[in-house]
């Protein structure tokens, strides 16, 4: 087994970076300093290690990290940061979305890949599309309020 | 989604208007959280790090014959292998005294690595410390341990009969409570009718997305230090003792912690860390993977609750006789006390005047039981809520008024004989959350049954009063009129350390983003106890309030000589101090700060506050105070029941519960619906299974949590009558949230379906049984 | 997770090629959704893994020759929606309930074939659909019947130097006179391992039932056809003692065991609820 130089492109950095063929995307994000890029259970059961790989949510845990290269990887930091939020990011926090905030992260990451596909969901779609993300503190109730305010906020963003 | 509801204004007599209390404010750590800025346990990393992991016993009952670790060590980059042989010391204490009226027995504490025998399946066996981590896990694999089985206990029940295999010296009873209140026998005899029922709970996971972490190091001190995700940063001391090292050589950096709920209360990785960065004096992490977490940390305890209640025609309880039992697992941990929980609410919030509670904690060969949100009080009324409903069925009476006839009020007595001095609004909790229900649903389809649950509840909140509990916090303002708070208390999501800048902010009149909080370190802030018991709104927003108060007094004094006015009429806020009643008397928070800076008068107050303190219970009949205080509410849900394959989803829920004083509405909300949710998977989904020691759910795709589809519409109110013993008059929430939400579900299965499924959880397998069992198979 | 070597051919033949090779445990790897579980789990150890990711002969939708084929490699929410797959829909609902978000997002309609789980959730809804499955290695194509595929637990019909081209599903079978359904039975209403599948494709011709398959998920070592109660069916009456006994035959030939989620007798039970459930279904949506 030889490690190969890979080169990952995330939140619009560059990285050359040596992986082993077994490494996945997770540990390796988590080992560039991506630690926004939680482990919950390195299964796919949890959600916490979502992240965007050319646009789609993935679980990071559940890809190897050798075929990633070349593709746009976008975590939770890479969305925004707090002088500029994304509106995700601004409504998780003012409806009380994040309690432990262990969760939030890959939640976000769902959240996005589901406005950028239908910007005004039905509350159906919202509970569906965030089924792969478990929240133990919020009972989901505060981040479903989130991502409604958020996609008002992101339609209205986009009439200008 | 939600409604928040408020009654009543809170009776606060130092503070002329509240400006921030009682708002949604936007917690202090929410943009950490949303950005993935936050840094936990798990995320923190030092050069020269090295990576531990645990072996982890096969076996639930074994000898040890022999572990050879040599293969294991003389693997290239492994830096050292532990086991029982390198411990300077090697147990930890996890006993307490628990049995009615003595103290700790000898030879129950838990070994921090087992040398001689294994009791359940998990157990730490060694700690291997490598260069990487995928080195640690190949070093497992190489050590050899030879077992020698034992005789295996895996029930209570079992456990507790003459001849069952000891896994706890004498008699497998760790713990003991016995509550006698009246004479109960007697006035059974005057009872129109008895109703009995037995009611059982499982083993519940706390299932936190944040696994076990931490890292340890030896600091240029020679200070033992660990970072790591904890409840309880006062474990230095016990993990001092272990070690035996001085209680000042060590040093716990608590985390924000990814959730607790209980789970991190014991010592998780810290003495494996310590030990290995001890031995190798280089930095050693530790991240317990998902199936460690559920394989090897505490479970909540299963409990079978059999209850015999003697009532009246008119529906009066007479008197009432319950028997508990807990499976405690392989160690002893917080047993004793999650028993006394469960024991001393064992009739729940309903007035009894003949009461005998008897209830055991018991060892067996499972994975050990320790705290859990509710801590016993939440599986006594999964029990007593669903035996409420079996008198009202048993009287053709409707559960809301079988409850109202019984309802405890203020001044009333709990079975230890604790009066209940605050407001009691156990009736109009469950009204409310009855009404907001709304109308029926009408079932969509002939095969499915609609039916609806109420259940009420006390819980406790604040640590038991012979404990003794203090917290204590300091709080500072800086030049420029910002504030520093200092207060030891861990924050497990739940908004600890928010409320205490919220407090500091509406004493001192500064802006929320001025305030910044060091928390949850055990040398470095001052102490404030474990996160734990629903008791840091309490103590350490008791704490920071008498401190930003006792800030404020001076600074009123300072300003009212400015002013010459009186002290009282002095006010802050928006960063400006003023007189009330004279407008044109004010200036801004930073001169008055110079003033008093320049005259040497203090900024800053360190506070500590002290919980009632009492003595203990009485060892005959356990009379006696046991908390300061009591939380009520209730929860409704609307269920539908598909009568032929026993599915059951959740449609509506409806909490309602007097939080004395909401200071953050949208935290307070947060928790409540956070606790409803795990009281539904507790209701319906999740269960631990052990069987024959083995658990065969060992991660999330066996142990199912509720996902965004499972959890209901959800209606929250609060209530605010003012008499918490909290800042403001503010009652704790955290631990009761969750409480009323699995017997509700429950009763409304029963409601539903005519027939009643007494152990947890309600998979649709038994609902279907117990259909059939009522109506026939179809 | 245990050493292996990671291969990323380009195209096809060079899959093909590396498969071939047979001084190694090798394996495809698709979307990696079971395996790398698997890999973890230390279930399987390979020592070589091809990535069927870039190899594109292997993924897309597309009419051919009258039927539709879906190629091996594209994911389960790629195909929810494309509009060739939307009127098949028993798959069409298994695909939407299949796992949680993001395992549709990686998950391949191939390796859920592949990994060939008892309880697979799209493999019922396929036998229903009479689906046909292409194999293919570097000696050239063959295709069989999907029910002729699955042998055991985990154990399929591929050799190990094929891979799992495509499958096809027949047009004619998605006529307006006919109509499939699918349910599948968990412990959780997302992202659930079910207890009980069942996918019925039905042919209507007035008052009867001209044609009809009837598969089943997680009631045996495999996904199975319930073929004696599809005979009681064929060419009868649509009648509720006809539905009865059907699904009382189905859950009469499943064989279900008894695990951490359910007993094999309530496994049986949900076969027959839902057998005749989803019968009425698909026949009230004719």
């Amino acid at each position: 087994m030889n490690p190969k130089l890979v080169t990952l492109s995330v939140n619009h950095r560059t990285h050359h970076v040596a992986l082993n063929p077994n490494t996945t995307l997770l540990s390796a994000l988590r080992d560039l300093g991506y630690t926004d890029v939680k482990s919950g259970c390195e299964k796919g059961d949890c959600g916490a290690c979502t992240v965007l790989v050319n646009g789609i949510a993935v679980n990071a845990c559940l890809q190897l990290a050798w075929l990633a290269e070349g593709q746009d990887i976008l975590t939770v930091a890479g969305l925004g940061s707090s002088d500029q939020p994304h509106p995700l990011q601004t409504a998780f926090a003012d409806f009380g979305a994040a309690q432990c905030g262990f969760c939030t992260p890959g939640m976000i990451m769902s959240a996005k890949a589901l406005l950028d596909e239908r910007p005004q969901p039905t509350e159906a779609e919202m509970r569906k599309a965030l089924s792969g993300n478990l929240c133990r503190c919020t009972g989901y109730a505060r981040i479903f309020e989130a991502i409604e305010h958020a996609a008002k906020q992101l339609n209205v963003d986009s009439r200008g | 989604m939600t409604n928040m509801n408020h009654l009543e204004q809170p009776n606060i007599a130092n503070l002329p208007e509240l400006r921030q209390i009682g708002k949604p404010l936007r917690r202090i750590d929410a943009m950490g959280k949303v950005t993935g800025a936050t840094q936990y346990a798990a995320d923190y990393v030092m050069p020269n790090m090295l990576h531990a992991k645990v072996l982890r016993a096969q076996h639930a009952s074994a000898k040890i014959v022999r572990i050879d670790v040599s293969k294991a060590r003389a693997l290239p980059g492994v830096v050292c292998v532990l086991t029982a042989e390198d411990l300077p010391g090697d147990r930890v204490a996890t006993d307490i005294p628990g049995v009615t009226g003595t103290s700790k027995r000898a030879g129950t504490d838990a070994p921090i690595l087992a040398h001689d025998r294994v009791r359940f399946m998990g157990e730490a066996l060694a700690v291997v410390a490598a260069e990487e981590l995928a080195l640690a896990e190949q070093a497992l694999d190489l050590i050899e341990v030879v077992y020698e089985p034992y005789p295996a206990v895996y029930t209570p029940e079992e456990a507790m009969q003459p001849g069952a295999p000891i896994v706890t010296e004498p008699d497998n009873i760790v713990a003991r409570w016995r509550i006698l209140k009246g004479d109960a026998d007697a006035a059974m005899r005057d009872a129109d009718l008895i109703v009995e029922g037995t009611y059982k709970t499982q083993f519940i996971d706390h299932a936190y997305l944040e696994p076990e972490a931490g890292i340890a190091w030896v600091d240029e001190h020679d200070v033992l230090t660990i970072r790591v995700s904890t409840q309880v940063v006062e474990h230095f001391r016990s993990i001092a003792a272990a070690l035996q090292l001085p209680q000042n050589k060590v040093h716990i950096m608590g985390t924000l912690v990814g959730g607790g709920f209980g789970g991190k209360e014991d010592i998780t990785v810290e003495l494996f860390i310590g030990l290995a960065a001890l031995k190798t004096r280089r930095p050693v992490k530790l991240v317990y993977t998902r199936e460690e977490s559920i394989l090897a940390h505490c479970k909540r305890h299963p409990f079978t609750i059999t209850h015999k209640t003697g009532v009246t025609r008119s529906g009066r309880i007479l008197a009432s006789q319950v028997n508990l039992v807990a499976d405690s697992g392989a160690y002893v941990y917080l047993s004793p006390y999650v028993l006394l929980y469960a024991a001393s609410s064992a009739v729940g919030p309903y007035k009894i005047n003949h009461v005998t509670i008897n209830a055991y904690a018991v060892a067996t060969n499972n994975t050990f039981t320790s705290a859990f949100r509710g801590f016993g009080a939440a599986q006594a009324c999964v029990a007593y809520e669903q035996h409420m409903d079996e008198i009202a069925r048993a009287l053709n009476m409707s559960p809301r008024e079988i409850r109202r006839l019984n309802y405890v009020q203020a001044g009333d007595t709990t079975p230890n004989g604790q009066a209940f001095r605050g407001a009691v609004w156990l009736e109009e909790c469950a009204n409310r959350a009855w009404d907001a229900l709304g109308e029926p649903t009408p079932p969509p389809t002939p095969h499915v049954k609609i039916g609806r649950g109420l259940a009420s509840y006390m819980q406790s909140y604040g640590r038991i009063t012979w404990f003794h509990d203090t917290s204590q916090a300091w709080v500072g303002l800086e030049m420029d009129g910002s504030i520093v708070i200092r207060c030891g208390v861990p924050d497990i999501g739940g908004g600890q350390v928010n409320t205490l800048a919220q407090i500091s902010a509406e004493v001192l009149g500064v802006p929320m983003e001025r305030i910044t909080v060091y928390s949850t370190d055990s040398a470095l802030t001052p102490l404030a106890g474990t996160t734990t018991a629903t008791r840091q709104m309490y103590m350490s927003g008791n704490a920071t309030y008498q401190a930003a108060m006792a800030v404020r007094k001076t600074l009123a004094e300072r300003a009212s000589q400015h002013f010459e006015c009186e002290p009282a009429e002095i006010d802050f806020a928006d960063s400006t101090v003023f007189n009330k009643n004279d407008a044109t008397q004010k200036m801004p928070l930073t001169q008055l700060i110079a003033l008093c800076a320049a005259e040497g008068l203090p900024r800053a107050n360190l506070s500590l506050f002290k919980a009632p303190f009492t003595e203990k219970l009485d060892p005959d009949n356990a009379q006696g105070d046991i908390w300061p205080d009591y939380t009520f509410g209730a929860q409704a849900v609307e269920v539908a029941v598909d009568m032929e394959t026993g599915e059951v989803r959740v449609l509506k829920s409806a909490a309602c519960h007097d939080v004395g004083r909401a200071l953050n509405p949208a935290a307070v909300v947060g928790q409540i619906e956070g606790g409803a949710a795990q009281g539904l998977g507790y209701a319906l989904l999740e269960d631990v299974q052990i069987v024959n020691g083995v658990t065969l759910t060992p991660s999330f795709a066996e142990y199912l949590l509720p996902t965004a589809c499972d959890v209901p519409e959800v209606k929250t109110i609060i209530l605010e009558s003012g008499t918490g013993l909290g800042p403001f008059g503010a009652k704790g929430v955290g631990e009761p949230a969750l409480t009323p939400m699995a017997p509700a579900i429950a009763n409304a299965v029963t409601n539903a379906i005519g027939a009643r499924v007494t152990q947890l959880p309600l998979t649709p397998e038994r609902v279907l049984e117990a259909i059939e069992r009522q109506h026939g198979s179809a | 997770m245990r050493e292996f070597e990671l291969l990323q051919p380009k195209t096809l033949p060079d899959a093909l090629d590396a498969l071939a090779q047979n001084d190694a445990a090798r394996r495809p790897l698709g979307g990696g959704t079971d395996l790398l579980v698997d890999l973890r789990a230390k279930r399987v150890q390979p020592d070589v893994l091809i990535a069927l990711q870039k190899v594109n002969e292997l993924r897309g939708v597309a009419r051919v020759n009258g039927h539709v084929r879906v190629g091996a490699s594209t994911p389960i929410a790629e195909f929810l929606k494309h509009p060739l797959l939307t009127p098949y829909r028993a798959l069409h609902q298994a695909a939407s309930v299949f796992a949680n978000p993001m395992i549709r997002n990686a998950g391949t309609i191939g390796g859920n074939i592949g990994s060939a789980s008892p309880a697979g959730d799209t493999l019922p809804p396929l036998l229903a659909l009479d689906a046909q499955i292409e194999l293919v290695s570097a000696s050239g194509t063959r295709t069989l019947a999907l029910d002729d595929f699955f042998l055991g637990p985990r154990k399929t019909a591929r050799n190990a130097n094929e891979l799992i081209y495509a499958i096809q599903l027949p047009a004619k079978e998605n006529s307006s006179a006919t109509r499939s359904c699918f349910y599948k039975l968990g412990l959780r209403q997302a992202d659930a391992i079910s207890l009980v599948s069942v996918a019925v494709w039905l042919a209507r011709e007035g008052e009867k039932i001209r044609d009809v398959r009837i598969a089943l998920g997680a009631v045996a070592p495999r996904p199975l056809r319930a073929k004696r109660a599809e005979e009681i069916l064929r060419g009868q009456i649509f009648s509720e003692t006809n539905l009865k006994e059907a699904a009382r035959i189905a859950a009469a030939e499943c064989s279900p065991i008894d695990d951490l989620r359910a007993s094999a007798k309530y496994r049986r039970r949900m076969v027959n609820v839902y057998t005749r459930r989803m019968l009425e279904q698909a026949w009230q949506n004719l």
